[in-house]
């Protein structure tokens, strides 16, 4: 479980974030939706625990991201915006660099990185070096060092962003098998159908807020609208214009 | 609280930093820069001062017993008994070619000996040299020389014919007492594998240095990394140790290649003396092993500073220059090793290393307090360079 509470990062006379509260739970893919310059990886990173709050606090299966910093870094996969590739080392090898970093040593790591391999349909690329993987090739590397460790929590960065129609499908399968699972995962994305077809709770934020925080069903009903794209720019208007926000029920202590 | 878990153990901070170093030497052991600058580098500088042994003992000509000096002497015909005396000491008279004082170039030496010398009890002859060519210079003065001692024989030879003792010609003679070892040519070139050594030292491992700090940044390796569970200083401790094993295998390359190409040259060339032996070499080798690790932490505290690699580029290309420049300045003065060049972190060996290339021996207690001082150096820069890691503008590219 991830919970931010009253998180506030600024950078110089820039607030990226400003007091931003959500608890992504278990058993649930939450998604994270903003326009650019929201905050969304500025929270990303402190989720990470790439950079300190100035205020507030982010815990990860209860450790406190700012304090516990290498427990709660055991417990999550992350994917950040930033998909970086070891040009010289193959597929395989960035997988079981992240493995072993995350304490998985010998045959348990091999049978994983294989795992990965299958579900993620890489077997073209396993043994091939990363000069010149395509987009989706990189992305498909980069989700396969986040998942390794099998980890509790998933924070993942615009996840299918570049990936064809299949491997969409395959990623998409594959983190609702984890949800399934009981892992929680948090994803960000600028895909409205992504986040309708994944996400099971929605959080909206603006200029480091969150502005509205539901169901998709339940952010539908408020703005009267079955379009999320539309559902986003109004709670994006909604929140410019100075009216309340919507919090639903279904969060159960959700975003506030 | 999630009822699935991480799957991996909680490991020592030493295997964490043994996987970062695996990774490292896999990755750059596949890279043709880091191996050239690694492995081909350190063969430049004992190729470059070999040819400058080379080529300077062949314009010397250097034989046992002295060196022969050729002279083009035009009116030799005019004073015989001169010719005579600079030939049998060992300068070889050759006849000028046409163009006279404009012929002389490079290391050629020419005498003109004025037809008045035919009949007239004193004459003066021109020595043409080129001053700023050392080996012309040289020559002319030992040419000189010669033609003073055979002046100061032709007036003795006059004042014993007329009955006067040649004591009252030189009241004060000088006995020239050399107290210093046999003249080698060689040294002034052994002299300089110290600074060069250095040189290498902060330049063997500086792709790996930028590759696995900014280069880990630019190419957005560095933020998936610093997201795993890894302390910033064990992140560092492998980059380093990868980067220490790229420096000693250059160092490795450098030392064995001096020792080589100068053994080689030497063995060549009489009159030049063999290079200190292959223990010299070893002992310079363990006693530069401090300034490798504070090489390495000095080029990730680089790593960490620059905001681009070319940035770092510059600071890099500058950084072996610091140490080699007193390095360079002990080989042409060299200083004796005290309490306080052994506190000088890299200086302290430096001094240490041009007295035993020289065939002085080692002060142990210069050695351990130059090693210490140097690492606790390294240890400094390396906390330093962890506390930069822990900046969270270290993610920010330019």
């Amino acid at each position: 479980m991830i919970k931010i509470s009253g998180l506030t990062k600024a950078f110089g006379k820039v607030q990226a974030v400003n007091g931003l509260t959500l608890e992504a739970r278990d058993g649930r893919i939450t998604g994270l939706i903003g326009p650019n310059g929201a905050g969304k990886s500025t929270t990303f990173r402190v989720v990470f625990g790439l950079m300190r709050p100035d205020e507030g606090q982010v815990t990860i299966d209860g450790h406190d991201v700012a304090v516990d910093r290498l427990e709660a870094q055991r417990r999550i996969g992350a994917l950040p915006d930033v998909r970086g590739l070891y040009a010289r080392l193959t597929a395989r090898e960035h997988i079981r660099y992240f493995g072993r970093l995350h304490g998985l040593e010998g045959a348990a790591l091999e049978t994983r990185i294989k795992t990965l391999i299958d579900l993620l349909e890489m077997d073209g690329i396993a043994d091939r070096r990363a000069r010149g993987f395509s987009r989706g090739q990189e992305l498909k590397v980069a989700l396969a060092r986040a998942l390794v460790h099998e980890p509790s929590n998933l924070i993942l960065d615009e996840p299918t962003n570049g990936l064809d129609v299949v491997s969409t499908r395959a990623v998409r399968r594959l983190l609702r098998a984890m949800r399934d699972a009981g892992h929680c995962i948090l994803i960000s994305s600028h895909l409205m159908s992504e986040v309708g077809a994944l996400c099971d709770q929605l959080v909206i934020i603006d200029r480091g807020r969150a502005v509205a925080a539901g169901l998709p069903d339940e952010l539908r009903a408020w703005i009267g609208c079955d379009d999320l794209e539309e559902v986003f720019v109004q709670a994006l208007e909604a929140h410019a214009a100075g009216r309340p926000g919507f919090f639903g029920a279904g969060l159960q202590g959700g975003a506030v | 609280m999630s009822g699935v878990g991480p799957k991996g153990r909680v490991l020592p901070w030493w295997w964490r930093a043994w996987v970062v170093l695996g990774k490292e030497m896999l990755d750059h052991l596949r890279d043709r820069r880091s191996l050239w600058l690694a492995l081909a580098y350190p063969l430049l500088g004992p190729l470059v001062v070999g040819m400058l042994l080379q080529v300077s003992a062949s314009s010397l000509r250097v034989a046992p017993g002295g060196r022969a000096v050729t002279v083009a002497v035009s009116g030799r015909t005019y004073a015989p008994d001169l010719s005579d005396y600079l030939g049998r000491n060992r300068v070889s008279l050759v006849t000028p070619v046409e163009g006279g004082a404009g012929q002389v170039s490079r290391d050629a030496l020419v005498l003109e000996i004025p037809v008045e010398a035919v009949t007239s009890a004193h004459y003066t002859v021109r020595l043409i040299f080129d001053a700023n060519n050392v080996v012309s210079a040289g020559n002319a003065g030992i040419v000189a020389d010669l033609i003073h001692e055979y002046g100061r024989s032709v007036a003795r030879r006059h004042l014993i014919e007329r009955g006067i003792d040649p004591a009252f010609l030189q009241p004060v003679d000088i006995e020239r007492v050399h107290v210093g070892r046999r003249f080698n040519m060689g040294m002034l070139f052994y002299n300089l594998v110290p600074p060069l050594v250095v040189f290498m030292i902060f330049l063997g491992a500086v792709y790996l240095a930028l590759d696995t700090t900014i280069g880990e940044r630019e190419r957005g390796t560095l933020e998936p990394l610093l997201t795993t569970p890894l302390r910033r200083w064990e992140l560092l401790l492998g980059k380093a140790c990868a980067a220490f094993i790229f420096t000693v295998a250059t160092v490795v390359v450098n030392l064995a290649a001096f020792r080589l190409v100068l053994g080689l040259l030497a063995a060549g060339v009489p009159g030049i003396e063999q290079p200190p032996g292959t223990g010299i070499f070893l002992l310079i080798f363990l006693m530069a092993l401090p300034i490798m690790v504070l090489a390495v932490t000095l080029q990730l505290a680089v790593g960490a500073i620059a905001r681009s690699l070319k940035e770092a580029q510059i600071y890099l290309g500058l950084l072996p220059l610091v140490p080699a420049l007193p390095g360079v300045a002990s080989a042409l003065s060299p200083f004796a090793p005290q309490l306080w060049t052994a506190c000088i972190p890299v200086f302290g060996q430096m001094v240490m290393f041009t007295r035993m290339i020289a065939g002085a021996p080692v002060d142990p207690l210069h050695a351990l307090v130059s090693a210490a001082m140097t690492l606790g150096l390294a240890v400094l820069v390396f906390g330093w360079a962890t506390r930069l890691y822990e900046r969270e503008s270290v993610l920010a590219a330019e």
